[in-house]
This record gives structure tokens, C-alpha cells and sequence, in this order.
């Protein structure tokens, strides 16, 4: 009934992000029964062959109705105390008035990778899918392979971090934990930092620490410092940290990028991802050296807080020697087989 | 008189038990039974196991000492400590054995192995595992270089597969590489290059095809294929295989080839070297190109052969993108014409029986023959 009337179909103070970008699924959607059958079923006999529930197009406009009469007190309610709320009630609200609009949720179920992150209910729905899964999986992959508290004594991690290898012809992203062979690791990675909080525009830090370099003289393991980025910016539109960021101000690569490569018959080294939030502060050139890296004191000193990570494992493989080759390292050490 | 009373003083005292004895120790009574002989062997248990601690607190131990045999765990596996299928614990790092109690796991009682005297269990949860990594350096470099050549059974059996696959791999790679050299030179703006020019491009037309193929857009396929470049020339200066001139030279070089390229020419989305048009350019190609086929196709109620490969050629421009040309053949190249058209009761006519969604049944439908686009 009150389709197309609404605060749901009002753009003039409302981003265009809000709605369905093809006119099919959103007949659709803003009609009481489907015109044309559901619009994202291809072939016109599957579209003939679907029924609605019954008494589903009696009820659906009814719904629609309600839902979008209480998003439209919700906006008067944020323009009437737009000066007395806080930046957290206000994305509160502006997340309930737009979390039961169908367009949003078909977006956020259906489309899922062309959301615009700028808007929070996108966002909140981005944090829920992030949540059910992608966070618990990383979680376990870094206290099943001991990263916690190998290198920092825990993460409470607020950001997604998608981790890829672009010099790479295939374009995918690496699983917490995935084994990758030398020849994809030679070059520095990539990474998407999908932040959830409307955080004002911050400078991230970026480390990339290995646990399980060789220390001999004390028969135990020592943490290296791969690769150390500072004061890169990130915002909702801009996710990216990766080579075209670092080519506009090389001087935030705060340690040039060494690749993992590991010795024969030594364990499996895991790589840890860490980004940091610097919390609005610049990060001073302090003098980090790569071997003996004590990561916890340097998150410390610089008030860092850890918010993403990531991890993945290096092992020998018959290309580690021509990596050594090519960035011009010593020839690698070989272990006995057999550990004493 | 009574059985118990005491006879007089004069008799022996054998005489009194056997006159008690006579009395009523003797009466049996044998009602129907038949009393066997059995006995009671009380022998129901095995035999001890010898479970328990075998190793005390503070004892050196070497990797693989059982600890502890027990039914169940009586005692978890702590710091260092592994379970076997029966429980048992046992050592899996050479130290000290330690019995200890964990905030972090109440009610249970620990046994863990500290790697040196001085260390106390639990270990705090928050620092950082204290670990042994127990192998040997082979210092010897015949005796290292023998042992990193050394292969397993897998790896031993498939590597000359990897060889050939290998070799297969680089050997296509420098085919399309002369290929697109040779498509380069059909351009009109590169007549006049010189053929290190065309090497140079072509090297780096092989990369963006690559990362094409892989997913990445143009734009993201141009800067990878110059960053790597970059990246490995940066190698070679700091290795000092190069000197700054040198690599001012070959970078410079390189960026000018890649700019005049891609000005040039670009990939379509069928991965074949095409002319690279401007935004406005592509637009009006799309226009054109549309109109031209919803012209050839609008009074037509059959698709002849004919039609259908001009129809195809102009699909298939650098103007479409995959989506777009997906979507036109669709709609234009439709392998049976819609039934409004070309139903038809000639002699020429294809029966055809087929369901209908709507009704519900098998219809008999005459086709032209027509209506059949041809393949």
C-alpha cells in the first residue's frame, strides 16, 4: 500500500546506496505478490513454476508498512536530537532505521561484495556475516597454531583483515593457515582492513612477525620481523594496503619486506599478521631491528592496539634456495632429519 | 538326668566330653537332600597392572619416559607431556618432571616437563610458550648439501612430471610472447619500434594477459605488471648486480614502453590484443554496434546463418565487456525462436512435443524449420 510513498523511497537526505540497483528484483521487492516471479530465478519456467506462500501478498505490504513507519520516527527522532546524541547512539539508530528495509537486506544477503561500507547498516551487516564465521575461523587457526600468546598474549579483533598475494596471477585470498609455498610468498602481500566502528579516519600499523626463526646458542625459537608498515590511512571507501598505497609515500614501509625462508627440516614457520590501530597518533622512526623482535614491546612503547591479524605457514620446498638467490641472502642452513 | 548337668568328681575328663557328645552332639537329622562337596575359591581378580607414577617430581627424563599409568586420566597431560590410547602419559621433551595444579583447568591435577630446573608450572597463560627446537646443523657441506638434495618417495616420483610440466609451461610462455610480438607489429604505431621495444612489450603484455586471466581488472593488471618489474630490478640493485645507472636506464626504459602500449592496445574479454579505445570511444562503438544488430535481427522472424555470424562479430567487440556480450547473445541469439513467431502447419513443419509450465501437460506444437536458428 505504501510502496513507493515512504521514507524507504525518499533519497533527497538518504544515500542511493539503499536501494536495489536493477529494476527486476526490485519490482520485486516493492510490490504486494512478484509481477514477474522472482527475479532471480533465470529461466521464465522456474518463474512460472514458483507460488508464494499463501496469503504472502496480503501480509507483505501490511509489514512493509509498519517497518517503514517506525524508520521514519526513528529519522525524526535522529533530526529532532541530532545534537544530543553521540556518535554511537546515532549510528545506533541510523542502523535500526534501515535494518528491515527489504532493498537493505536483499543487498546484504545477495550483494554481498558491492556494499558501500560508508553506510552503517551495511556495515552492521558486513560485522554480523564477519561474526557467524570468517572472525571464529581466524580465531581458532591462531590459538590452534599457538600465535597467541606466541607473539601477543591474545587478540579481541574488531576488523576483518584479507590477506592476497598480488604479484601472483591468481587473484585469491589466502585462509588463516594455509600452507603457501615459497614462489607465492617472494613478493609482499596485500591487505583489505574492513573496519566495523565508525572509526574517525586512524593510522594503522601493519607488522608481519615470525615466531619460529632458529635461535641455536640457546637451543630455542626467536620472533623476526618480516615486514613493518606505519601511519597508513584507511577509511570505508579505501580498505586497501598494498603496493599502489606504499608507492605514494614510500616512507611509510617502516622495514622492507623479507620473505619467509625457512630452513630444511626445521618446523613449519607461521607468519602472523598484525595490524594495529595507532589511535590518531603518528608513529616516530623508532629503530626496529629485524632478528630478536620483541613485538610486544614495540606495541607497547608506541600504544599500538592490536584490532586485525592474520596467519599463514612457510615451509622448505626446492624454491627456497632461489629465493635466497634473488634478494641476495646467505645459503640456508640444513637440519638433521632426526630432532635430539 | 539333664544333658549339661556336671557328673560327679570321680569321673576322667575325657569321660565328660564323650558323655556330652553321647547326649546330642551326635542326633543328625537327613531330611531329602543330597549334600555335595563344593568350595568357595574367592580368586575373581587379575592379576596388579602396575599402574601409577613411574617418574618423580623433579626427576630428568628423556624424550618417550612413560610418566604415569593409569585407568583413565588421573592426571592430564601438562607442559611437554603426551597421552597415549590407554592414557599413559609420557615425556615429548627432554627435562625435569613436574606435578602441578593449573588455575586454568580446576579440578584436574597436572604432569608436565620443564626444560630447565628453574622454571616453575603452570607457565603463565599470557607469555610466550618457552620451547626447545632440538635439531642439529649439519655443518659439513657435502653431508648438507646430500640431505637438502634429498627427496621422498612422492616428490622423488613425480618430479620428472614437474620438470615436464615445467618446461611445458615456459615453452608456452615464450610462444605467446612471440605471438603477441607478431600482433604488435600489426599495429600501426609500432611499425618503427625497434625489436627490443617489441621484446620489452611483449614480455609485459605476456604478465598482463596472465593476471587477466587470474581476475584482476586492466587498471590493476598494468600496475602489477610494472610493480613486479620494479621490484625485481630493486633486487638487483641491492644485490649490487646492477649499478644506479644501469637501473635508471632499464626503469626508465621499461616505463616508457608500458606507457606507449597501453595507450595502444589492451585485452578484450576474450583475452586476444585489441585497440585500446577511450571511454567515449567504446560508447559510441557499443551504440553503433547495438543499433546495427537490433537492425539486422527486427524484421526478421528467422535467424539465417548469415545473420547469425554478423550478428556474432558485432557481439563480440572490444566494446562489450563479458556481462554485456553474455547478456545480447541471450537476447539476440536465442537457439529457438519465441513461439509467437514461425509456428507453422507446412509440410516443411518439425513436430515438436513439449511441456507447458501454465496448463501442465505435454503440447504438440508444429515448428517451421526455421525457426531453428542454425548453429
Amino acid at each position: 500500500m505504501s510502496f513507493g510513498t515512504g521514507v524507504w523511497s525518499n533519497f533527497s537526505k538518504r544515500s542511493t546506496s539503499l536501494t536495489v540497483s536493477s529494476n527486476k528484483i526490485k519490482q520485486g521487492l516493492l510490490n504486494a505478490g512478484l509481477p514477474f516471479g522472482p527475479a532471480t530465478l533465470r529461466k521464465r519456467s522456474s518463474r512460472i513454476k514458483y507460488s508464494s506462500p499463501i496469503g504472502l501478498s496480503a501480509v507483505y505490504p501490511m509489514a512493509y508498512e509498519i517497518l517503514e513507519l517506525e524508520s521514519s520516527k526513528i529519522y525524526e527522532t535522529l533530526s529532532r536530537q541530532a545534537n544530543e546524541l553521540s556518535m554511537e547512539q546515532k549510528e545506533e539508530l541510523l542502523v535500526r532505521a534501515e535494518y528491515h528495509n527489504p532493498e537493505v537486506v536483499f543487498k546484504s544477503h545477495f550483494q554481498t561484495n558491492s556494499l558501500d561500507r560508508t553506510q552503517p547498516v551495511y556495515r552492521r551487516y558486513l560485522r554480523e556475516k564477519w561474526e557467524s564465521h570468517d572472525k571464529m575461523l581466524l580465531m581458532q587457526r591462531l590459538e590452534s597454531l599457538h600465535a597467541i600468546p606466541d607473539t601477543l598474549p591474545t587478540l579481541d579483533p574488531k576488523c576483518d583483515v584479507v590477506l592476497r598475494f598480488p604479484h601472483n596471477n591468481v587473484h585469491t585470498t589466502v585462509e588463516p593457515g594455509q600452507l603457501l609455498s615459497s614462489n607465492v610468498t617472494k613478493k609482499p602481500p596485500s591487505l583489505e582492513v574492513v573496519e566495523f566502528d565508525p572509526v574517525p579516519h586512524d593510522l594503522y600499523t601493519v607488522l608481519i612477525v615470525n615466531p619460529d626463526t632458529p635461535d641455536l646458542e640457546n637451543d630455542t625459537f626467536s620472533t623476526t620481523l618480516h615486514w613493518a608498515l606505519k601511519n597508513v590511512p584507511i577509511s570505508s571507501s579505501d580498505i586497501c594496503i598494498d603496493a599502489l598505497k606504499l608507492q605514494e609515500c614510500p616512507e611509510r614501509e617502516l622495514v622492507s619486506y623479507l620473505p619467509p625462508v625457512p630452513d630444511k627440516n626445521a618446523p613449519v614457520n607461521r607468519l602472523v599478521v598484525w595490524v594495529f590501530r595507532q589511535n590518531q597518533k603518528e608513529l616516530a622512526d623508532s629503530s626496529v631491528t629485524r632478528e630478536f623482535f620483541d613485538i610486544r614491546g614495540f606495541a607497547a612503547r608506541n600504544s599500538l592496539t592490536a584490532v586485525g591479524a592474520h596467519i599463514w605457514r612457510s615451509g622448505w620446498d626446492r624454491n627456497v634456495p632461489n629465493v635466497r638467490e634473488i634478494y641476495g641472502l646467505p645459503k640456508g642452513r640444513v637440519f638433521h632429519r632426526v630432532r635430539r | 538326668m539333664f544333658p549339661w548337668s556336671v557328673p560327679s568328681k570321680a569321673a576322667a575328663p575325657g569321660a565328660i566330653y564323650q558323655s556330652i557328645k553321647q547326649s546330642f552332639l551326635t542326633v543328625q537329622i537327613r531330611t531329602a537332600t543330597k549334600k555335595t562337596a563344593g568350595s568357595k575359591t574367592h580368586m575373581k581378580d587379575s592379576a596388579g597392572r602396575r599402574l601409577g607414577p613411574k617418574k618423580q617430581d623433579g626427576e630428568l627424563v628423556s624424550i618417550g619416559q612413560i610418566l604415569m599409568r593409569q585407568r583413565g586420566t588421573k592426571f592430564y597431560p601438562g607442559e611437554n607431556v603426551g597421552i597415549g590410547r590407554d592414557h599413559t602419559l609420557f615425556a615429548l621433551e627432554p627435562g625435569y618432571v613436574r606435578y602441578y595444579l593449573d588455575p586454568f583447568h580446576p579440578k584436574r591435577k597436572f604432569i608436565g616437563i620443564a626444560l630447565h630446573r628453574n622454571i616453575r608450572l603452570p607457565l603463565p597463560h599470557w607469555e610466550p610458550r618457552v620451547r626447545r627446537f632440538g635439531y642439529v646443523e649439519i655443518t659439513d657441506k657435502f653431508d648438507s648439501d646430500r640431505e637438502e638434495g634429498r627427496m621422498r618417495r612422492k616428490e622423488h616420483k613425480l618430479f620428472p612430471h614437474i620438470e615436464i610440466a615445467l618446461k611445458k609451461r615456459q615453452e608456452a610462455r615464450l610462444e605467446k610472447k612471440q605471438k603477441l610480438g607478431s600482433q604488435l607489429t600489426t599495429f600501426e604505431e609500432f611499425f618503427a619500434e625497434s625489436q627490443e621495444f617489441i621484446d620489452i612489450a611483449s614480455s609485459r603484455l605476456v604478465k598482463i594477459d596472465g593476471f587477466l586471466r587470474g581476475g584482476k581488472s586492466i587498471t590493476e593488471a598494468r600496475f602489477y605488471a610494472t610493480y613486479n618489474f620494479r621490484y625485481d630490478l630493486q633486487l638487483l640493485l641491492k644485490k649490487m648486480s646492477i649499478t644506479e645507472t644501469q637501473f635508471d636506464l632499464r626503469l626508465t626504459q621499461y616505463l616508457t614502453v608500458a606507457s606507449k602500449v597501453d595507450e595502444v592496445v589492451t585485452f578484450d574479454s576474450h583475452f586476444r590484443l585489441c585497440k585500446q579505445l577511450s571511454s567515449t570511444q567504446k560508447e559510441e562503438l557499443a551504440k553503433s554496434n547495438l543499433s546495427k544488430i537490433q537492425e539486422l535481427v527486427r524484421n526478421r522472424t528467422v535467424m539465417t546463418r548469415d545473420t547469425r555470424n554478423k550478428v556474432e562479430t558485432l557481439i563480440d567487440s572490444p566494446a562489450f565487456d563479458i556481462s554485456t556480450q553474455i547478456r545480447l547473445r541471450r537476447k539476440y541469439l536465442k537457439p529457438v525462436v519465441c513461439e509467437s513467431k514461425a509456428v507453422s502447419s507446412t509440410k516443411d513443419a518439425v513436430i515438436v512435443r513439449r511441456w507447458n509450465d501454465k496448463s501442465r501437460r505435454i503440447e504438440t506444437i508444429s515448428r517451421a524449420r526455421d525457426a531453428f536458428a542454425p548453429s
